[in-house]
């Protein structure tokens, strides 16, 4: 579903954030990307997201080149593909629904069909008492729930997770791993991207470990121990 | 046809939120509105002013064409036709003897020795004599030049111009100097304006980057993202625009009659009223072009979709 072919990634003046890193997550996989911190984790997660282009090599999405597309393309593949983040990227000062309303606004949806489809998300990750409260009064873990949310709104067929536990509670974080791996097994294809041990032990899944911009190991379910 | 009426709308209202919740940039850039439309409106009347200082030393300066004895009023009054005729004069009046003979006695009132000259005299001594009112001070080298070489030279005693020169060169050169400083004050203004508008509304779409960077991570396309914020540069500058007209309309009604005792024809309240619709256009013309357009370049060169 998603091949990184002979990816380097060099940041100006001359930052090498990823060298020559291939490998291949199939549809409907839980993969965890795993490094210390500037280990190239997030760098990965961006270059799948098309949010920066690799310095070389190539990157597919269903067989389809995303290294070079057009700006309605790259738009197209960011309701395919979502992100959550460390830090949300919530509008703060918007209420949660004025938040999930914003990709169905994208999508050009109508009031009715919008207050419905929102209701929806919101019921399934237990956030419906929160739509009228404003984002920036939300604890993490509501505001990771919010966002992901948000992007559950476009049926994605890919959720890049970049560190979206990192600022949550063990129990938020829990949580929101319940929700991903149920995700999951619904077909959603998940990257993670994290280095919190817990979370690896935890998640009996496939572990890309990157180190210094460099792939070091690709492991399959149960066959490692990292920490 | 539909989603594009749903984006406007969505764009609409999103400005508007913007510029409710946005409460500290919307008060900064209606500020610099109307501070940028007070200085247009000051160029306008510096503009204005300058134009009327010119017509009023224009009218201060006069050219006389004095003949010689023996030259009929047939003459004087064919020449005057010709005169009149003239690219740029406004008026050939013809003084007959007798008026000058009048206006002389008229202003020597104030001085008995020259009154009672005047008193004893038994012919009148004065002739007729033309004078002439231009457009500009330029054409009066021009009349001059032109009576020179007629046929009509010979009849020409002599031409008040070489008498006045010396004025109306340092007038012509007076006005068109206040031309120049005046035409370099409204371009410096312009410039002050679109440095000031450009550099608020960079500052204000900075301060919103982040809701830019998520929309752009959501996949919302250039208008829908760009439109809001075209929207709210187009509102602030319309209500900051009538802020200012208003401030601009209570100094007029003020210092009516205040101006005219400065120059006599300088009258900023008749001139905007006489041109309201026209200088409004103008304002609001640049100040909306020139904030959409600012808007347009900031988004695209530096928030890059």
């Amino acid at each position: 579903m998603i091949v990184l072919k002979n990816v380097t990634k060099v940041f100006p003046p001359n930052v090498v954030a990823l060298e020559n890193i291939s490998f291949e997550i199939k549809s409907g996989e839980f993969v965890l990307i795993i490094g210390r911190s500037g280990a190239g984790k997030s760098t990965v997660l961006r270059l799948i997201n098309k949010e920066i282009d690799p310095t070389k090599g190539e990157i597919f999405y269903k067989n389809f080149k995303i290294t070079k597309i057009s700006s309605k393309k790259k738009r197209e593949l960011r309701r395919k593909i979502i992100t959550i983040f460390q830090d949300f990227k919530l509008l703060n000062k918007k209420t949660v629904f004025e938040n999930l309303s914003l990709p169905l606004e994208i999508l050009g949806k109508s009031r009715k069909e919008i207050e419905k489809e929102v209701l929806n998300v919101a019921q399934r990750l237990k956030i419906e008492n929160k739509l009228n409260q404003k984002a920036e009064t939300l604890s993490g873990g509501e505001k990771q729930k919010v966002c992901l949310a948000r992007g559950l709104l476009y049926n994605p067929e890919v959720i890049l997770a970049d560190e979206p536990t990192g600022n949550l509670d063990p129990l938020s974080t829990h949580e929101i791993l319940e929700i991903l791996k149920s995700l999951n097994k619904e077909g959603i294809t998940i990257v993670f991207a994290t280095h919190n041990k817990e979370i690896v032990n935890s998640l009996k899944t496939r572990v890309i470990i990157l180190d210094n911009g460099h792939l070091v190991r690709d492991e399959n379910p149960g066959s490692y121990s990292i920490f | 046809m539909r989603s594009f009426f749903y984006l406007l709308k969505r764009s609409f209202s999103n400005s508007l939120n913007i510029f409710l919740e946005e409460g500290s940039l919307t008060f900064i850039n209606l500020f610099t509105i109307i501070l940028v439309s007070l200085t247009l409106w000051g160029a306008i009347y510096i503009f204005y002013f300058s134009e009327s200082l010119k017509i009023y030393l224009q009218n201060r300066l006069d050219f006389s064409i004095y003949f010689k004895e023996g030259t009929s009023r047939e003459e004087i009054e064919k020449i005057q036709k010709i005169l009149y005729n003239f690219p740029g004069v406004k008026e050939v009046d013809l003084i007959t003897q007798e008026m000058a003979f009048e206006k002389l006695k008229k202003e020597s009132k104030t001085n008995p020795i020259i009154e009672r000259a005047l008193t004893e005299l038994k012919s009148n001594p004065l002739v007729d004599y033309l004078i002439v009112k231009a457009e500009n001070s330029e054409i009066y080298p021009k009349i001059s030049d032109y009576l020179l070489k007629s046929p009509y030279s010979g009849k020409i005693d002599y031409l008040s111009y070489f008498e006045n020169r010396k004025i109306i060169e340092r007038a012509i050169s007076f006005t068109n100097n206040l031309k120049i400083i005046v035409l370099s004050i409204v371009i410096l203004v312009i410039l002050f304006s679109f440095f000031i508008t450009f550099n608020t509304l960079y500052i204000s779409f900075y301060s919103l980057k982040e809701e830019i960077e998520i929309l752009q991570l959501l996949g919302a396309s250039n208008s829908f993202i760009r439109l809001p914020f075209i929207f709210y540069s187009f509102l602030f500058s319309v209500i900051g625009y009538i802020f200012s007209l208003g401030l601009v309309v209570l100094f007029l009604e003020k210092t009516k009659s205040f101006w005219p005792l400065i120059i006599p024809n300088f009258s900023p309240y008749h001139f905007t009223l006489e041109n309201f619709f026209y200088l409004n256009f103008l304002i609001l013309g640049f100040i909306i072009l020139t904030n959409t357009l600012s808007s347009f370049f900031i988004l695209q060169k530096y928030f890059k979709l």
